[in-house]
């Protein structure tokens, strides 16, 4: 017995599958277009964090340079008396007796000799 | 390993040919066979990232079966049966013929009708048929005989020799 299917002939498939393939997926696989804008997005995200952030750095700057003079302020000369230069001290009421309460104030840096 | 575009586009080369005879005899539309086997390959493009070139072409047969089987099942739901175009190749041959070994090939259940194509067209191996219908090769040497019985059953061999 034959084989029917042979009557059936080998169909060539119409021209232009492969290209066609090839279209769907170049648009299917596009390069990273905007890949730049994440980056950009992060620096922009990440400069306005700094930016925000340094006043209170300041701040707390600020806050440490004022304990380290209030620090010096109190350490006191070997001789166990506090001086202070350029400057009044003058003493108030502390309402405790282990405690002494200054008010100092810088003097006007003196004036320079008249020229002659 | 991701599926490289050229290993792609060499199956393809390779396999539209047979690609489009086997299905040509399912859908019997040639517009509908190019775009399966077009959705075939963008599909497994699509998951280049889980296909190994070693199993894409199995992989090609079974992802266009089961195109063509949905496409199939679509028509039946919407009651659309197109009418088969005589490609050009066919055109010369007798039309009577042709046109009852079509007839005996669409009363054929869709399994059967797909291992004889495969065997015929596809240029596969019965194992290669077996992995891309995901069945045992022991399964397509019966079926593939009981499918071959029922076409000439069909046609009639005994009174059309």
């Amino acid at each position: 017995m034959s084989d029917p299917l042979t009557r059936l002939p080998d169909l060539a498939p119409p021209p232009g599958g492969l290209p066609r393939l090839q279209r769907a997926m170049r648009r299917r696989s596009p390069p990273l277009r905007g890949s730049w804008r994440l980056p950009v997005a992060a620096a922009v995200l990440a400069a306005a964090m700094l930016l925000a952030l340094v006043p209170s750095l300041h701040r707390l700057m600020q806050v440490d340079a004022d304990a380290r003079a209030i620090r010096n302020l109190l350490r006191t000369p070997a001789s166990g008396q506090m001086q202070v230069r350029d400057g009044v001290a003058a003493p108030l009421e502390s309402g405790r007796a282990d405690v002494q309460l200054y008010l100092i104030g810088a003097l006007p840096a003196a004036a320079p000799p008249p020229p002659g | 390993m991701t599926l490289r575009e050229d290993a792609l586009h060499a199956s393809y080369r390779r396999r539209e040919r047979p690609l489009y005879n086997v299905l040509y005899r399912q859908l019997w539309q040639a517009e509908d066979c190019q775009d399966v086997i077009h959705d075939t390959y963008l599909r497994l493009w699509a998951r280049r990232a889980r296909v190994r070139e070693a199993t894409l072409d199995a992989l090609v047969w079974r992802t266009a079966l089961n195109l063509a089987r949905n496409r199939l099942r679509w028509r039946r739901l919407r009651r659309h049966e197109p009418l088969p175009a005589l490609p050009a190749a066919e055109e010369g041959a007798d039309p009577l013929a042709v046109q009852r070994l079509h007839a005996a090939l669409k009363a054929l259940p869709g399994t059967s009708r797909e291992v004889l194509l495969l065997a015929r067209f596809g240029g596969l191996t019965g194992r290669e048929i077996a992995a891309a219908l995901g069945i045992r090769p022991g399964t397509v040497a019966s079926r593939t005989h009981h499918a071959m019985a029922r076409l000439r059953q069909l046609l009639g061999e005994a009174g059309h020799e």
